[in-house]
């Protein structure tokens, strides 16, 4: 076997329902969409000999004890990440690296927390790398991070805050018929404009909703998904970029231009990787713990014309009808935050035709990104055709 | 105030607190590529090199973007509310973030030009910015 593209895939995906308080160890939540995955795909815990898992700041579970829970046998390949929301894409990536490389030949790829009744990323304080020259001045979390890049993305656009409602406008009504997304009601743009400041151009509906949840994936050789219960989904294309980092995720400071993310800078190597590009895809599952890291991610992969994100929403064009449906769990900002596996999980079931309410007629290719920041990960995903 | 919010510099980072408690904004140079760095990192982030200087920065610069908190992610920020942080781009080419006072908050613009305020924070020496020229830097102004 040569490479991993075009020759390895997403045999099942499964998560566990999202809530404010699971009431439930992190643990038995890994387990729960590990098995669902395995059992969508119609596959066995013995067929498994890999896994991998990521973390925030040491918000969950090991990935061997995730396989200790399931019954696992002896593993060829195994994976504990951190980065957070930039990790999904690229695991899923370097498991099927590891697949093509003969070390493992069925790998389970899942993100485990809770992330609302436990440890909360926004807004928990991490002393260590940049945070020593951020947290003095009040600089403290990840909603007022990507907030700064957003303003930087209005001021050399000028975007405005219409726009970014736009987008929250267009996912929400997305997640109308998600019974899985925590905010479906349908917002105005009187009624997102009268929101609260949480960090300015940030209102709170700019931001995701934290959840305790589970979400994994499996991935196989093509040829061994081929054989399975649901159409194999293939790695077609895939990549991660680090561009000019700094001493953490929420450093800006060596980052030249933040009005433009990472996704910019991966777009070339991405549609490369896949033979592939812009106008190929049918739906778009971009990551989006904020309004500014969708627009940055949907702008940065070429999807519309720089500074046109808003506009593209405002006109329909990204709904479950329209010319390019993104996002269409409603994302992060509905769905909830299960740091992006749940937005590789989105695209895995829309292409796989079992979306339900909200699936996209047809969708044969997608695109997937993880991350907001200086750095991240993405997927170019297509039936087998 | 929480402990997460104090600085707790290392061993290369040490240098530019001890700069601000002299209200001096420091900066790292390398002598190699000649580029001057902010944060503070072993070596130099474009070259590579070495044995890194330290000079004093002249302390003014322009904003380059900017958020206006109205949430306390931290208890010790509470009665701030709401408070601008802005990244300031340095005359010298580096940029930081810093508090951004003496300007309200719909007042503030890219490109703003700001100077250095050092001020004393729950027992730290930290790097405020503020337009220039403030009120209280105009001679007779009061």
């Amino acid at each position: 076997m040569g490479g991993p593209f075009g020759t390895t895939a997403i045999a099942g995906a499964a998560s566990t329902e999202y809530t404010f308080d699971s009431g439930r160890a992190v643990l038995e939540l890994a387990v729960e969409a590990c098995g669902g995955a395995l059992d969508a795909a119609g596959l066995a815990p013995s067929d498994v000999d890999g896994i991998a898992s990521y973390s925030a700041h040491a918000d969950s579970v090991p990935a061997e004890a995730a396989a200790a829970g399931l019954g696992l046998g002896e593993l060829g390949y195994v994976m504990d990440f951190t980065h957070g929301g930039q990790a999904p894409c690229f695991l899923v990536l370097n498991a099927a690296l590891a697949i093509s490389a003969g070390m493992a030949e069925t790998v389970l790829v899942f993100r485990a927390l809770n992330g609302r009744s436990g440890q909360r990323v926004g807004r928990t304080l991490i002393p260590g790398g940049g945070t020593e020259f951020r947290y003095p001045s009040g600089y403290l979390a990840y909603p007022q991070f990507i907030a700064m890049w957003c303003r930087r993305y209005m001021i050399e656009t000028g975007a405005t805050e219409e726009d970014l409602g736009a987008v929250v406008i267009a996912q929400r009504d997305n997640a109308r018929d998600n019974e899985r997304a925590l905010r479906r009601t349908p917002l105005t743009l009187d009624a997102y404009l009268s929101e609260p400041f949480v960090a300015d151009p940030f209102r709170r509906s700019d931001c995701t909703i934290e959840v305790d949840g589970a979400c994994a994936l499996v991935v196989t050789s093509l040829e061994r998904a081929r054989d399975l219960r649901l159409p194999p989904i293939v790695v077609r294309g895939g990549g991660w970029v680090s561009a000019e980092g700094g001493l953490d995720t929420g450093d800006l400071l060596y980052y030249d231009d933040t009005s433009r993310n990472f996704a910019s800078r991966l777009a070339p190597k991405l549609w490369t990787s896949a033979g592939l590009g812009p106008a190929d895809v049918d739906i778009a599952e971009l990551y989006d713990c904020f309004t500014g890291a969708l627009i940055e991610n949907f702008e940065g992969l070429g999807l519309c014309e720089r500074g046109g994100a808003g506009a593209f929403h405002r006109e329909g064009r990204t709904r479950i009808d329209g010319t390019l449906p993104t996002n269409t769990n409603g994302g992060l900002l509905s769905e909830g935050y299960l740091h992006g596996m749940n937005t590789v999980a989105e695209a895995v079931w829309q292409l796989q035709g079992r979306s339900g309410p909200i699936q996209v007629p047809g969708a044969e290719v997608g695109v997937v990104t993880s991350g907001g920041l200086s750095s991240g990960s993405g997927l170019v995903l297509t039936v087998d055709r | 105030m929480t402990d997460a919010v104090h600085p707790q510099p290392s061993s290369f980072t040490q240098f530019w607190w001890d700069g601000l408690r002299r209200n001096e904004l420091l900066l790292q140079r390398c002598p190699a590529c000649g580029r001057a760095q902010f944060p503070p990192l072993p070596r130099c982030r474009r070259c590579g090199g070495g044995d890194l200087d330290v000079t004093v920065a002249a302390g003014s610069g322009v904003v380059h973007s900017w958020i206006v908190a109205h949430y306390a992610f931290d208890p010790a920020v509470a009665d701030d509310l709401p408070y601008v942080v802005a990244t300031v781009q340095l005359d010298e080419g580096p940029r930081l973030y810093g508090r951004l006072v003496g300007c309200e908050p719909g007042d503030v613009r890219a490109g703003l030009p700001v100077r250095v305020r050092f001020q004393e924070r729950a027992g730290d020496t930290v790097a405020d910015f503020a337009p220039v020229p403030a009120v209280e830097d105009i001679p007779g102004f009061l």
